[in-house]
């Protein structure tokens, strides 16, 4: 009986244990459930706060390069306008005055930001303007200004040049390279031309020709282009129709810094087109507008001091703005 | 020591409550994993990206039509006294028409992906004295999740301006009531400095 009396006791508490365990289970599983989701909730929260702590870290470095680089890209832009614009004589003051009312302009705009922003210009190199565009009944050719001389001298006591840009008709060009359309730099002791020949409608030759005391080097290249199109030639840039001509690097071995030389060309009726470009000899040639090529005041070179002040950055940079020099 | 075993009929209901119990922690843990996404613009990481993702495409939308000219057009697509093919008020309720320069990156940047966007253009008015804007593109107002991003861009005296490029900024801006004035004098080389915004949000 004692079994008997066990099993029952023991039978009843047993299923008992069994009811109770299975509350348990269950409660288990509603507790580990709203656990699982605190805990991702908690893991959601902590990478969260990692993303929000670790964001602008960086005391917005790129902010300052970035208004240093549009201020640049601007004033470029004002700057060549300004050439065409400006009364003779006046190109600094007015360029100056221009910047600062751009400078006031972007100030304000900055402000609304929390920015204090400044564009100040330090220093100017006056140069001179040298150009010749389209006429109305087309592209001229590369004569002087009476249209009478082939081969003339266009500036001279030059120390640098930039952005000079040099577009020719290619059909137009002479097809033998001894009698064609050459810029000529020299000085004493060295000369450096560019010649173009080859007339034919999707093709131009480029011959560099590099002289010294020590005897002349020439290095000739055939550049393809579309058919009759005209061709770009950046004389300091060292492109043609944008491709790069690595031998092509403007007045090798003449323009030194030190020593003046003068811009010539030859044959200049061998080719038709237009040309501009930039001197740093104010005194070169008085602002003509008479007839092409045309002469103007210019600026060569400028020195801006660009300020960029947020609570976490003070930026400060002079910027030389002088577009198109050549590399080197 | 012996281990009893008694008779049990309960196997099944433990069974059952066992596969309750592994359902009730599989369904908690599918709750937990959606409710931290529950909408894209709830606090959570996704809705980090979702502004970041916002910042950035405006931004570097703003950098490529700069750098391509495309926004100066936008800018100078002004006639009448209005944004060209805006509505009654000379705003864009929307996307920009097709002729309009941004109409294809605006589009690609956020028009296919549901994202809402403004656009205001800030410029200097009473002579500098004040900086006052225009609407460009107005999608209503942004939530509190929204990205902004801003680029200034220079207008030159000799920029044209109209539904068919028609006047001059510096000669016509004044009578053909281009929306800034000059900033100085009559404008001819540098009329103006603004600074475009573009807001944008998830819808």
């Amino acid at each position: 009986m004692a079994d008997v009396s066990l099993f029952r006791r023991d039978g009843r508490e047993d299923a008992d244990s069994v009811e109770d365990r299975a509350q348990i289970i269950l409660i288990t599983g509603l507790t580990l459930a709203v656990l699982f989701v605190a805990v991702v909730l908690l893991l959601n929260t902590v990478i969260y706060t990692e993303n929000l702590a670790t964001r602008g870290a960086d005391a917005g470095g790129a902010e300052a390069i970035e208004f240093r680089d549009g201020v640049t890209e601007d004033l470029i832009e004002i700057m060549h306008r300004e050439h065409r614009n400006a009364s003779a004589g006046d190109v600094g003051d007015e360029f100056d005055a221009r910047v600062a009312t751009y400078a006031r302009t972007v100030a304000d705009l900055r402000a609304r930001d929390g920015v204090i922003a400044d564009v100040t210009v330090t220093g100017t190199k006056p140069g001179t303007l040298i150009f010749q565009n389209e006429t109305s009944t087309g592209l001229r050719n590369m004569t002087n200004r009476s249209g009478t001389t082939p081969d003339w001298t266009v500036a001279s006591d030059v120390n640098q040049t930039r952005d000079y840009q040099l577009t020719v008709d290619s059909t137009r060009v002479s097809n033998d390279e001894s009698g064609a359309f050459a810029v000529v730099t020299e000085r004493p002791g060295a000369n450096w031309s560019v010649t173009l020949s080859n007339d034919a409608p999707d093709a131009i030759n480029v011959t560099v020709s590099n002289g010294t005391g020590n005897g002349t080097t020439n290095v000739s290249k055939r550049f393809p282009h579309e058919t009759g199109a005209n061709v770009t030639i950046d004389l300091t840039a060292g492109t043609v129709d944008g491709d790069r001509f690595s031998q092509l690097v403007w007045a090798e071995g003449v323009q030194n810094g030190n020593d003046t030389y003068d811009i010539r060309y030859r044959n200049g009726d061998e080719a038709f087109g237009t040309y501009s470009f930039v001197i740093d000899d104010p005194d070169d040639t008085a602002s003509d507008w008479s007839s092409r090529p045309y002469v103007a005041d210019a600026l060569y070179r400028v020195n801006v001091e660009i300020r960029h002040r947020t609570p976490e950055l003070t930026y400060g940079e002079e910027v030389r703005l002088a577009p198109g020099e050549r590399d080197a | 020591m012996f281990v009893e075993h008694f008779p049990d009929d309960r196997g099944q209901a433990h069974t059952l409550e066992a596969f309750t119990a592994a359902l009730l922690l599989v369904t908690g843990l599918i709750f937990a994993t959606q409710a931290t996404a529950v909408t894209p613009l709830s606090a959570s990481t996704s809705n980090q990206h979702v502004e970041n993702q916002a910042s950035i495409a405006a931004q570097d939308l703003l950098a490529t039509t700069e750098e391509s000219g495309n926004l100066t057009a936008a800018l100078l697509y002004y006639d009448n006294g209005s944004f060209v093919g805006g509505g009654d008020d000379g705003i864009y309720a929307g996307v920009p028409p097709e002729t309009h320069p941004l109409h294809d990156p605006l589009t690609e940047a956020f028009g296919e992906r549901q994202v809402a966007f403004d656009i205001d253009v800030y410029y200097p008015a009473d002579g500098g004295n004040r900086t006052t804007d225009v609407e460009m593109v107005d999608m209503g107002s942004p939530t509190d999740n929204a990205a902004t991003a801003s680029i200034r861009v220079a207008l030159y005296g000799d920029d044209r301006f109209g539904a068919d490029d028609q006047y001059e900024l510096a000669k016509n801006g004044s009578n053909e009531g281009y929306f800034a004035a000059p900033a100085d004098g009559t404008g001819e080389v540098l009329y103006t400095v603004v600074e475009v915004r573009i807001t944008a949000w998830q819808m």
